[in-house]
């Protein structure tokens, strides 16, 4: 299996796929993540969220071809989120010079602080029923067009996908009104 | 044009992909660190891990599944796409809607007591579908393709489904050149249920 054929995989949200790639690369990036940062515990977290980077870029059509390995485009997100740590914590980079053939690829550290609204939609959302999770998620995260999510989800046609997709938001509006 | 509403679901919806993928990651690491403080029992962890977590890539390790393994890889139950219930109260929903979300809430014994009694002439080969499926969700695999068996699949939307689930009994019953045949079916529809899988599945049983 190629890089291509992973990329493939991982834009479909495959589970395993990120489970292989974690397992495949793990003590590399150990190894690698030694010579940036002294905690074990923030190398493995940031080898973490640079998979997750890697598979959200995909999925969300950020990502669609690699000018290089798989392997070099992740830790060039790992190296940048060990940096931001590292930063955080006050630290120095331990040895900068061994680490120059992976070139840094910087990506937006994610906030978990929501605003008041956002916590109101997470609410609500986690209240819609099943299918209107897997419209809504279709549509705005991976962002498939109605037609796509229509051949996806085995819908009649693209207006009853269009018309549940609205019902639903409808829906998360109602339920977030009767949370003020 | 997407608005501020929007703009701030996506963001929702984000962070919960991310935590979720985190979690899964986060169990992953706990497995391989509880492994590696566990010499003794090291080489059959790592064993269980690789087939455990990898089931249905085994071309990567050069290694044949069963076809037990092979049915618990690649099975997943069928969603209900044909009628989702988005009103709030119980009273609000029609039968055929109680019926789905008793599906959807696995309670297929229900559902199948329900979708026996909706079938009409139009809407037959959708609801004997969702019968089958419920027979097969819960374990009652026989039934399943009896019932699988017997639907069309020209001219019905869930012919490339009927393949699918039909080729996973038969894998499940050992019965593989069945399964190939209802892989190739499906493969050659080009449809994009199921598709890669389909191909992936029929070279593991080849």
């Amino acid at each position: 299996m190629n890089d291509s054929d992973l990329i493939q995989l991982l834009k479909k949200d495959d589970k395993l796929i990120l489970k292989k790639i974690y397992v495949d690369y793990r003590s590399d990036f150990i190894a690698f993540g030694r010579k940036i940062s002294l905690y074990e515990d923030d190398i493995l977290d940031a080898y973490q969220d640079a998979i997750i980077t890697l598979q959200e870029q995909v999925i969300t059509g950020k990502l669609n071809t690699l000018n290089c390995s798989i392997k070099t485009y992740l830790f060039g997100i790992g190296k940048y989120i060990l940096y931001e740590k590292n930063r955080k914590r006050n630290k120095t980079i331990l040895s900068a010079i061994d680490t120059n053939e992976i070139t840094m690829i910087e990506v937006p550290i994610f906030s978990e602080i929501l605003t008041s609204q956002q916590k109101k939609i997470k609410l609500g959302f986690k209240q819609l029923g099943k299918k209107c999770i897997e419209v809504i998620e279709l549509f705005y995260y991976r962002g498939y067009t109605l037609e796509e999510i229509t051949e996806t989800l085995n819908y009649e046609n693209k207006n009853v996908v269009k018309s549940q997709k609205s019902r639903c938001l409808k829906k998360l509006k109602e339920i977030i009104k009767s949370l003020k | 044009m997407e608005n501020e509403f929007e703009r701030d679901l996506k963001h929702v919806i984000s962070l919960k992909k991310r935590k979720e993928a985190k979690i899964t990651l986060q169990e992953l690491e706990n497995s391989i660190s509880r492994k590696k403080n566990n010499p003794k029992t090291w080489l059959v962890a790592a064993s269980v891990v690789l087939v455990t977590s990898f089931l249905g890539y085994s071309l990567f390790f050069n290694q044949k599944q069963s076809s037990e393994e092979l049915f618990t890889a690649y099975f997943e139950p069928y969603p209900n796409v044909l009628e989702p219930a988005v009103r709030s109260s119980m009273e609000e929903l029609s039968k055929k809607e109680i019926y789905f979300l008793e599906y959807e809430n696995k309670n297929y014994d229900k559902a199948i007591k329900g979708f026996k009694t909706l079938t009409t002439k139009e809407n037959k080969s959708d609801i004997n579908f969702y019968l089958a499926m419920s027979f097969l969700n819960k374990g009652n695999h026989n039934e399943a393709l009896k019932i699988l068996e017997l639907l069309p699949e020209k001219q019905n939307r869930f012919s490339s489904q009927i393949n699918w689930y039909k080729a996973l009994i038969y894998i499940k019953q050992k019965h593989f050149k069945k399964a190939t045949k209802s892989l190739d079916k499906l493969i050659q529809k080009n449809q994009k249920f199921k598709g890669n899988e389909a191909l992936q599945l029929k070279k593991e049983i080849e």
